[in-house]
C-alpha cells in the first residue's frame, strides 16, 4: 500500500472547540477512503485539511502535520494554489458556475494558460461520463442540467485541472438514486488514475465504493481498515454501534 | 429517548426466538423419534412424520423474516452476521427435522426383529444430541461462543457410539443374516444420529461467527 496523503497527529481547532483530536491517517494511492461517522465528527474537517480549505475559516487553527506524498502541506513555502490543483474537490451541492457546459469545464485550464481547451473539454466530459449527455448542448447553460449532469459537470470541472487527489464532501446527498449509482459507477472507474476519498453520511454507499473505511467520533478516528472488514467485523464498540444504528 | 429503530431490534430478537422454537422442535423429533423404534410405537412415528410440515413451515418464516431484514434494514456488522447466521442454522435445524422423519420411517418398517433395546448406543446418541441442541440455543440466546465451542466436544461421544453400535450391528446381521434389512435400517439410524450431530456442531460453528466473527472448524 503506497500511501498518497498522510496525517500526523492533526489536530484543529474552531475557536475553543477542538474538532480533530491527534488524527493520524494513511490514504492510500489509487484506491477510495471512505470517512464516515455521525454529524459532527470530524470527518468534513479532515478532508478540508487535506487541500487546506481550512485556511478560509479565520477561526481555525491546526497543529500537527499532513503530507502529500513528500510535499508537507502546511508547510508555509507551500503553494496553495498549486496544491489545490493537485487535491481538486467536490461538494455536496452541485455548484456550476452560472455559465455554459463548455465555460465550466475551460474556466479553470484557461487561467492557467493552458492550450487545447477543446481536448481538456471532452475528455474531462468523457472521463465524468457526462459527453453523450451533453455533446450536442455546450452553449448551453449549465445550471439548465438536472442535479446529477450538474454533479457529475463539478466532478468535470475538476478533473479538467488534471489533479491527482479528488476529495468528494457528500456528492450525492442530493441526488436520486439513479444519479447517485452514476456518480458511484464514475468513481469505481476513476480509480485507476485517481485517488480518492469520499465523506458520506450514507452507509451502503460507504460499503458500496470504497476500498477502505475510516470511523471518526466525537473528533477521534476510531477506527480505519478494509471496507469489508469495518462492515462485516469492525474491531471497535462504537463503530459497531454505530453502523448497526445503535446511536447515529 | 426516543426508541431508535425500535422494529428492526425487535424482528432480530424476534429471530432468535423463533430459531430456538425450531431448534426445539426439532430436537424433540429426533428424541421422540428413537422413542418410537425402541417401542416399536407406529402412532408416535406417524406423528413425527405429520408434524414434520410445522418445522418446514417454521423454517419459512425465518428464512423470510431474514430475507425482509436483509431486504428493508441493510443491516451491518454483528447485526448481519446473526441474520446471516441464522439463515445457516435454519438450514442445518431443519435438515436435523428431516433425519427424524427418517428415523420415524423405519419404525414402521423394521418389525423389532432386532431388539432396539439391547442397543443401548442409539438411544444414547438421541439423548446426547438433544441436550447439545438444547445447550446451543442457549449459547445463541447469550451470545456465548466459548459455550458454543465447548458443546462440539460431545460430538466425540456421538461417533463414539456410532462406532460401537455399528460394529454391534454388523455383527448381528452376520449372525443372524435374516434380519439384514431391519439390520440395514438400523445402520441408517445410526448414521443419521450422526449426522445429526454435525449438524449440531455446524450450528456451533454458526453461532461462533456470529459471536465474533471468526470462521472455526469445530467438527
Amino acid at each position: 500500500m503506497t500511501a498518497k496523503i498522510v496525517s500526523e497527529d492533526l489536530n484543529l481547532w474552531y475557536g475553543e472547540k477542538h474538532a480533530l483530536k491527534d488524527i493520524s491517517l494513511e490514504i492510500p494511492a489509487k484506491q477510495i477512503t471512505a470517512l464516515i461517522g455521525p454529524s459532527g465528527c470530524g470527518k468534513s474537517t479532515f478532508i478540508r485539511c487535506l487541500n487546506r480549505m481550512n485556511d478560509l475559516v479565520s477561526s481555525a487553527r491546526i497543529e500537527g502535520r499532513v503530507f502529500y506524498e513528500d510535499i508537507d502541506i502546511y508547510d508555509k513555502k507551500t503553494d496553495v494554489v498549486e496544491l489545490r490543483k493537485r487535491i481538486g474537490m467536490v461538494f455536496q451541492k452541485p455548484n456550476p458556475f452560472p455559465m455554459s457546459i463548455y465555460d465550466n469545464i475551460a474556466y479553470g485550464p484557461r487561467i492557467h494558460g493552458q492550450k487545447n481547451i477543446d481536448q481538456i473539454v471532452e475528455r474531462s466530459l468523457k472521463e465524468s461520463a457526462l459527453w453523450e449527455e451533453v455533446s450536442e448542448r455546450l452553449d448551453q447553460p449549465a445550471l439548465g442540467l438536472s442535479g446529477g449532469q450538474q454533479q457529475r459537470l463539478c466532478i468535470a470541472r475538476t478533473m479538467a485541472m488534471r489533479p491527482d487527489v479528488i476529495l468528494f464532501d457528500e456528492p450525492c446527498s442530493a441526488l436520486d438514486p439513479i444519479s447517485t449509482g452514476k456518480i458511484e459507477s464514475l468513481m469505481e472507474s476513476l480509480k485507476e488514475e485517481y485517488t480518492q476519498i469520499i465523506v458520506t453520511h450514507n452507509m451502503q454507499q460507504a460499503a458500496r465504493v470504497s476500498d477502505r473505511t475510516a470511523f471518526f467520533l466525537l473528533g477521534e478516528l476510531i477506527e480505519v481498515g478494509e471496507t469489508k472488514q469495518i462492515f462485516e467485523a469492525p474491531k471497535m464498540k462504537s463503530t459497531e454501534d454505530y453502523i448497526t444504528g445503535r446511536f447515529g | 429517548m426516543i426508541p431508535y429503530r425500535q422494529r428492526y431490534r425487535k424482528d432480530l430478537s424476534d429471530l432468535k426466538r423463533l430459531t430456538k422454537d425450531l431448534a426445539d422442535r426439532v430436537g424433540e423429533a429426533i428424541e421422540r423419534s428413537v422413542l418410537a423404534l425402541t417401542d416399536s410405537n407406529v402412532e408416535l412415528a406417524r406423528e413425527i412424520i405429520k408434524n414434520d410440515q410445522d418445522v418446514d413451515d417454521l423454517s419459512i418464516r425465518i428464512e423470510n423474516l431474514c430475507m425482509e431484514l436483509l431486504v428493508l434494514q441493510q443491516p451491518m456488522a454483528r447485526d448481519l452476521r446473526r441474520i446471516i447466521g441464522i439463515l445457516k442454522i435454519g438450514i442445518d435445524l431443519e435438515r436435523i427435522g428431516d433425519l427424524a422423519v427418517d428415523i420415524a420411517r423405519v419404525t414402521a418398517q423394521s418389525h423389532n426383529k432386532i431388539e432396539i433395546t439391547k442397543l443401548e448406543f442409539i438411544p444414547r446418541m438421541a439423548e446426547i444430541s438433544g441436550r447439545m441442541l438444547r445447550q446451543s440455543m442457549e449459547a445463541l440466546e447469550k451470545d456465548d461462543a466459548d459455550m458454543a465451542r465447548q458443546i462440539t466436544k460431545w460430538d466425540y461421544e456421538i461417533d463414539g457410539l456410532y462406532v460401537k453400535a455399528r460394529d454391534k450391528l454388523l455383527n448381528i446381521i452376520i449372525e443372524r443374516p435374516e434380519v439384514i434389512k431391519e439390520g440395514t435400517l438400523l445402520l441408517m439410524v445410526n448414521r443419521h444420529l450422526e449426522r445429526t450431530g454435525d449438524h449440531i456442531c455446524n450450528v456451533c460453528e454458526t453461532i461462533v461467527y456470529m459471536v465474533e466473527a471468526k470462521r472455526e472448524h469445530l467438527n
